[in-house]
């Protein structure tokens, strides 16, 4: 039942063998040695898991690996190469974190909402963020942040 | 918009405002410097570090999500491990056949109780647990085989090709049913009253869920009473009494418990795993494992999240160290969102009967409180939590006459134990919801009736409660005023409302968990001659930036840049004992640990340095990364060269540093818990919204000040107020641990989608204030943050419902149904106007028409233990038990 | 979560063709609902039958003479937000929105939405071998009940939890299914059964049956300048995101001169399937709506309704949340939210 997948895990090409019940998320955590996907409920409830599918967020607890063939995955790793992107400098410098076992799918998820929506409201970033459940900071620090990166960027132009 | 939220430096009239661009180093910004800070060793310093808003030292692996939690580690040759948990709440194990397991492919280990027999628990009075069922199960989910293989699949595999015959036991599944078992003190002889299953011959062993306690399924009894309470109703013009539920909920961290085991070639044992308390782990482990603790090693991973539920030593700890030494290989295992509910340990779910006398202006004569804890099939913390529900009460308003009664049972659901603040918030909520309702028949402003009876700043309580430092009053009037309460309360529109309440918690428990006489921290510093500082200690940071406090402390003494520390913490090999993060004592207590090392450390510097370069030491000062002759600024040499010229003058520069609590006040039995170096204070405003048609609560705003002390850093503060308000947030309107009542008491909700938890759409905004009074017991006059917040949002919501539209919910959490059936109960009696509008009040209530509620109507009749009779200080007291022949002369 | 065959059809002829031969194959769509299913061991399938690789099955086209058309496939992400969804069927678009979460929309596709299986604790936990499972029992009726059916329970008292299906229903849509003889159309309103007809299963797809397509009719006059159509869905949860309705109305209504000339009302979330309120309906017609009709109507479409003991809450909720739902679809000025 093996199959041979090949995906682009943080622009690079990777060909790896899966079985049909492997899910993505363990995939990426076990075999590809991507570890800012976490695994906190694996029933798609919590957001720690979330990645860049094609561009758009998804939960990789709910995706079987064998359909990521062809397609493009992005997880933090590939995002910072060497420098933090606007939003995780924004989430650095409010302190936003605290156990930061969230952080990976909050920084994909506000990564993906400032891409469609420069501009956002704070309902735009609550909305945006809704599905990524924190248990320690109560939000406003990560929302405060998140705001701050849009005027931030309005400022420098 | 988010409006900013405002921290306020009471003590100082300093205001740290959050702002939309942050200092380079975090996000609030100093409008005024911080005052200079009177040292220890009688010299005076500005602080450089303390009370700036920096960023935590881990931030960034944080931001690029290479923090390594317990699950992130992989090995070679690493084995995973599956648990095969009960299914049944309570049975005896008749048989378990792992013999299909063991032949399958991929499995290397199966293991059953036999491989584990000796019992644990974290309390030595509590050895009840084993890491895996011996002959009996008391819980769905409780743990009775674990299998290692060579991947998760085929130990899932393994695991449910194990056999497993039970005979089943009755069950108990509440309060009630535990107190009334046959074999209890209150034993009921008609035994299918308790909805349990009929045994055939009646064995009331059977009905026993442990066979140790006070008596049946009663864990513990307390009984304690402070002066006199029966007299001090009698100088009472009101009593009243009020009964109140709080539904048991859970920590719910978002990284599942995880643990790693490894056996080096030297057969020494470590553990990594995601653990509050390495150091309780750690002894544990040796006792279960007959070894040595010398010869095993716990390293606590960092944790995503704990919130008290990774305080106790787990099974899954004791397994795969098991599993590890048996096969020679690495065993991991990470369990299911399912098994960490099952894990549990969280919020008790307490029934709580409370009498209180007053005066007509709100002076409280005497309290007397009951509490009834559902502590589930282990004990856990549980002897702590009971104390815990009786003890705090007595440290924000003066109560001069105090009686509590608590009891504890035995139930066949997950064990109940510490969740943030431990205990407190179930009776803090009783407290503060029954004393708006007096402040109401009194005719008492809430804020009046608060105000004007709180404990005295550094006073003994009648139960020997030290208070310190107390800033409970400045706490109210910020949280009064920023709200316009005054203008609001009673005067907002149908459906919408505001409340008040006030709470106060620990900086850490003074007295350990296992009786000894040694420090609670320890801190250990190690200097390099190229500058480098290394700072060891056995505390954990759990995403509350304990890492980055020891950081703090240690660069403002030395004078050096905290991000230039190196951090080494949780590690028994390495690190000196701290006792663990809970009970909010790590700010304090390794605080402490961390400033005598430091200033030890400077010492050693400016003493060395005075002699090679002939300058008095009084006049040395370090700061900006440099030792500095303070008469002579141009005069300095680098941090570096310091520590050359110490090295050479003394040898390799490493001090060490420890904090052990004050003794506390109270001598008598029971005294143990509730006694802190300092108490934090909160008060908290709660605007709501409700929709009578719905019952929907939506929380608008909360304002709270907190009482800090002295904030070490005050953009984490802020994380830990804002933090604790969610929780209590949540705890207020979603979130329950409750379990199906027809059905064998499974678990209603073991997951994240079924516990509801608030997402980024039901949070409030928050206002935040800090109260800075610093505490002369905190390093820097800190107190604790991280839980004290949490205790006053509930009651402040229960009371802003009230206000919004006048039905009483004296139940936790106050969901939609709960007051939509308190809505329309009095709707139809409105309409009924041949009957009173009284809503069946909980008891006495002379003269006002009582509101309607929902909530609990009475508690059990339970034959309470004679108390332990104290005197309080202002009777002449000495914090010892009055003899009970003393008490029965009197009589 | 057991091993299986996954295939990935060449063309909808063929994926039906497996699905009807192979008695264990299931379809797997965005795999939102399935996998959870999986995962919880509720269900395990021999072989899966993806669907994401099929092309032109996640359209959605809209004109004024033709309505409506979208692809099973589309995801629900792309449906809260297209355009003219939000502008001409905005009750369609809240729907849509209200689904879980972002992440789960960027996923979750209509079909799936509408073929997705209850959500009773009892059905998702595999100790319970309930009645919706083949077993003997109906747990919630003396168990945990707060989220169960009010209307239309019996022998099974489950929730269809789809938040779209109202919605639609209140649009007048029709569903196209194909199999392996062909596609057959209905509207989406007969598409789903009570357990009276099958306690197992919540729809009329026969073996390797798949939903291919929605299509919501034009409306009537919709040029001219006295009429108006607006649409509107009002859910109530327990949290704003991620989360089953505990009732939800859906109400679509066509008015002329401020009278209700047509409208249709739908609950979610109390009733096996979505709940159509004829009652509601009847009330209205002709009318111009007012907080008195608006009332009227709601209490009339749950008269019939029969709580279980812990979900009598929904009763009061659901009329008033058709009474809202009403009223702003009639306000002249209201644009629904």
């Amino acid at each position: 039942m093996r199959k041979q997948i090949t995906l682009r895990l943080n622009d690079e090409p990777r060909t790896l063998e899966v079985q049909p019940n492997d899910i993505l998320l363990d995939v990426l955590r076990e075999k590809l040695g991507v570890k800012s996907p976490k695994i906190g409920c694996e029933r798609g409830d919590c957001g720690a898991c979330t990645i860049l599918l094609d561009g758009k967020t998804v939960r990789s607890c709910l995706i079987l690996a064998i359909e990521a063939d062809g397609h493009e995955v992005m997880t933090v790793e590939g995002l910072s190469r060497g420098s933090l992107t606007p939003v995780q400098q924004a989430l650095l410098e409010h302190n936003s974190f605290q156990c930061g076992f969230c952080a990976p799918g909050v920084v994909l998820a506000a990564t993906e909402l400032l891409g469609d929506n420069p501009h956002p409201t704070e309902q735009d970033v609550k909305e945006a963020l809704s599905g990524n459940l924190c248990r320690c900071t109560g939000y406003q620090s990560i929302i405060e942040a998140i705001i701050d990166v849009q005027e931030k960027a309005s400022k420098s132009l | 918009m988010i409006p900013s939220a405002v921290a306020e430096i009471a003590g100082f009239c300093m205001q740290v405002t959050r702002t939309r661009d942050p200092p380079k180093s975090g996000r609030i910004t100093a409008t005024k410097p911080y005052p200079v800070h009177l040292m220890k060793n009688g010299s005076s310093k500005h602080l450089e570090v303390v009370g700036k808003p920096f960023r935590k030292v881990d931030a960034s692996a944080k931001v690029t999500g290479q923090t390594k939690f317990a699950d992130d580690i992989v090995l070679p040759r690493m084995l995973y491990c599956k648990i095969l948990r009960s299914h049944v709440p309570h049975a005896l194990i008749r048989k378990i056949d792992t013999s299909k397991a063991v032949a399958m492919p991929g499995v290397v280990a199966v293991i059953t109780g036999k491989s584990l027999p000796i019992p644990y628990g974290i309390l030595p009075v509590s050895q009840d647990e084993h890491a895996l069922c011996l002959d009996k199960v008391r819980m769905i989910g409780d743990p009775v085989a674990a299998v290692a293989a060579i991947d998760e699949d085929a130990a899932f595999e393994a695991m449910n090709a194990i056999e497993v015959e039970y005979d089943p036991l009755p069950v108990i599944s509440s309060i009630q049913d535990a107190l009334r078992s046959p074999g209890s003190a209150h034993m009921d002889d008609n035994p299918s009253r308790t909805g349990g299953p009929q045994l055939a011959g009646e064995n009331k062993e059977a009905w026993r869920i442990h066979g140790y306690g006070d008596h049946g399924n009663v864990h513990k009894m307390v009984a304690l009473e402070f002066g006199d309470v029966e007299e001090g109703f009698k100088q009472a013009d009101l009593i009243r009494e009020d009964v109140f539920f709080y539904e048991g909920n859970t920590h719910l961290p978002m990284e599942q418990h995880a643990a790693v085991a490894q056996v080096d070639g030297d057969g020494k044992l470590c553990l990594w795993s995601s653990t509050q308390t390495p150091h309780y782990v750690h002894r544990a482990l040796a006792k279960v494992l007959e070894m040595p603790a010398s010869r095993i090693r716990v390293i606590a991973t960092p944790n995503g999240g704990g919130f008290g539920g990774k305080s106790d030593p787990f099974p899954h700890e004791m397994i795969v160290s098991k599993l590890a030494l048996l096969t020679g290989r690495p065993v991991k295992v990470t369990l299911t969102r399912e098994e960490v509910f099952y894990c549990h340990r969280g919020r008790h779910p307490v029934l709580m009967w409370v009498k209180t006398g007053a005066k007509k202006d709100g002076a409280i004569t005497a309290m007397h409180f009951r509490s009834f804890l559902d502590g589930g099939a282990y004990g856990s913390y549980g002897v702590a939590s009971t104390y815990y529900t009786g003890a705090l009460q007595t440290v924000t308003y003066k109560i001069p006459n105090y009686k509590f009664e608590g009891v504890r049972v035995f139930t066949n659901k997950p064990p109940c134990g510490p969740k943030r603040g431990h205990g407190t918030p179930q009776p803090r909520y009783a407290l503060e919801v029954h004393l708006d309702k007096i402040a109401e028949q009194l005719r008492l402003d809430p804020v009046a009736i608060r105000k004007n009876h709180l404990v005295e700043p550094y006073s003994l309580t009648s139960n020997y409660l030290r208070v310190g430092s107390m800033g409970l009053a400045a706490c109210i009037d910020k949280v009064v005023t920023a709200s316009d309460f005054k203008n609001k309360f009673r005067n907002l529109p149908y459906g919408k409302g505001i409340g008040l309440a006030c709470a106060s918690y620990l900086s850490g428990a003074g007295l350990p968990i296992y009786w000894n006489h040694m420090p609670h921290s320890g801190v250990q510093l190690r200097l390099d001659r190229q500058g480098g500082v290394c700072v060891m200690c056995g505390s954990i940071d759990i995403g509350q930036g304990s890492d980055s406090v020891l950081a703090y402390i240690i660069a403002e003494v030395l004078g050096i840049d905290p991000f230039d520390i190196r951090v080494l913490t949780a590690d028994t090999d390495l690190t000196p004992v701290d006792l663990g993060s809970y009970s909010s004592r790590v700010t304090l207590m390794t605080g402490n640990a961390a400033l005598e090392a430091a200033e030890r450390a400077r010492d050693l510097l400016i003493r060395a340095v005075s002699e090679k370069m002939n300058i008095p030491a009084t006049r040395l000062s370090l700061s900006g990364g440099r030792l500095f002759d303070v008469e002579n600024p141009e005069t300095s040499i680098s941090f570096a060269e310091a520590v050359q010229i110490a090295e050479a003058r003394f040898g390799t520069i490493g001090t060490v540093g420890s904090y052990t609590p004050p003794p506390s006040a109270g001598k008598y039995k029971g005294a143990g818990v509730g006694p802190s170096p300092a108490y934090s204070y909160d008060a908290a405003v709660a605007e709501v919204e409700v929709d009578p048609r719905t019952g929907i609560v939506r929380v608008e705003r909360i304002w709270i000040a907190h009482d800090i002390g002295r904030a070490i850093n005050p953009a984490l503060t802020l994380g830990q107020v804002e933090g604790s308000v969610y929780m209590g947030l949540g705890e207020a309107l979603m979130e329950e641990m409750s379990y199906r009542t027809n059905r064998n008491v499974v678990h209603k909700f073991p997951s994240l989608l079924e516990y509801k938890s608030p997402t980024t759409l039901e949070m409030c905004d928050v206002k935040t204030f800090l109260i800075e009074d610093p505490d002369p017991n905190g390093p820097f006059g800190a107190k604790e943050v991280g839980q004290g917040p949490l205790l006053p949002v509930p009651p402040a919501i229960a009371n802003a419902v009230y206000d919004a539209v006048q039905v009483r919910i004296d139940e936790v959490p106050i969901t939609p149904d709960k007051v939509l059936s308190a809505i329309q109960k009095r709707d139809e009696k409105q309409e009924d106007e041949g009957e009173s509008a009284n809503g069946g009040g909980t008891g006495i209530t002379r003269g006002v028409e009582e509101p309607h509620r929902y909530g609990p109507k009475s508690v059990p009749e339970v034959d309470w233990p004679e108390p332990v009779r104290v005197k309080p200080p202002w009777d002449g007291g000495t914090g010892k038990e009055i003899l009970r022949e003393a008490v029965h002369a009197r009589e | 979560m057991r091993n299986f065959q996954h295939f990935n059809p060449a063309s909808l002829a063929q994926a039906t063709t497996t699905l009807s031969s192979k008695p264990d194959a299931w379809v797997i769509a965005g795999g939102i609902d399935l996998l959870g299913e999986m995962k919880n061991g509720i269900i395990q399938p021999g072989t899966l039958v993806n669907l994401k690789t099929l092309p032109n099955l996640d359209y959605i086209k809209f004109s004024e003479s033709d309505g409506l058309r979208i692809g099973a496939m589309a995801t629900l992400a792309k449906i809260e937000a297209h355009p003219d969804i939000r502008k001409h069927f905005t009750v369609l678009s809240q729907a849509a929105h209200s689904v879980a979460t972002p992440q789960i929309r960027n996923v979750g596709t209509l079909g799936g939405n509408l073929c997705q299986r209850p959500r009773c604790w009892y059905y998702r936990n595999p100790a319970f071998h309930c009645l919706k499972k083949g077993g003997k029992e109906c747990f919630s009726v003396s168990g945990e009940n707060k989220y169960n059916a009010i209307l239309g329970g019996g022998p099974v008292f489950i929730v269809h939890p789809s938040d779209c299906a109202p919605a639609l229903i209140s649009l007048g849509a029709e569903v196209t299914v194909a199999g392996p003889r062909g596609k057959r159309s209905m509207p989406l309103e007969k598409f789903f059964i009570l357990p009276t007809e099958n306690p197992l299963r919540e729809n009329r797809l026969q073996a390797g049956e798949v939903v291919t397509e929605v299509h919501v009719p034009p409306f009537h006059d919709a040029g001219s300048s006295s009429s108006a159509h607006r649409s509107v869905y009002l859910k109530v949860k327990e949290r704003g995101a991620w989360d089953f309705a505990l009732a939800s109305a859906a109400v679509s209504m066509e008015t002329n001169a401020g009278m209700c000339r047509s409208v249709r009302v739908v609950l979610g979330g109390v009733a096996p399937i979505p709940w159509r309120c004829p009652q509601a309906e009847k009330t209205c017609m002709g009318k111009q709506i007012d907080e008195a009709l608006a009332a009227e109507a709601g209490k009339a479409s749950l008269a019939q309704a029969v709580p279980l003991g812990k979900n009598d809450y929904k009763v009061e909720m659901a009329a008033n949340l058709i009474k809202r739902a009403l009223l702003m679809c009639s306000a002249s000025s209201a644009s629904p939210r």
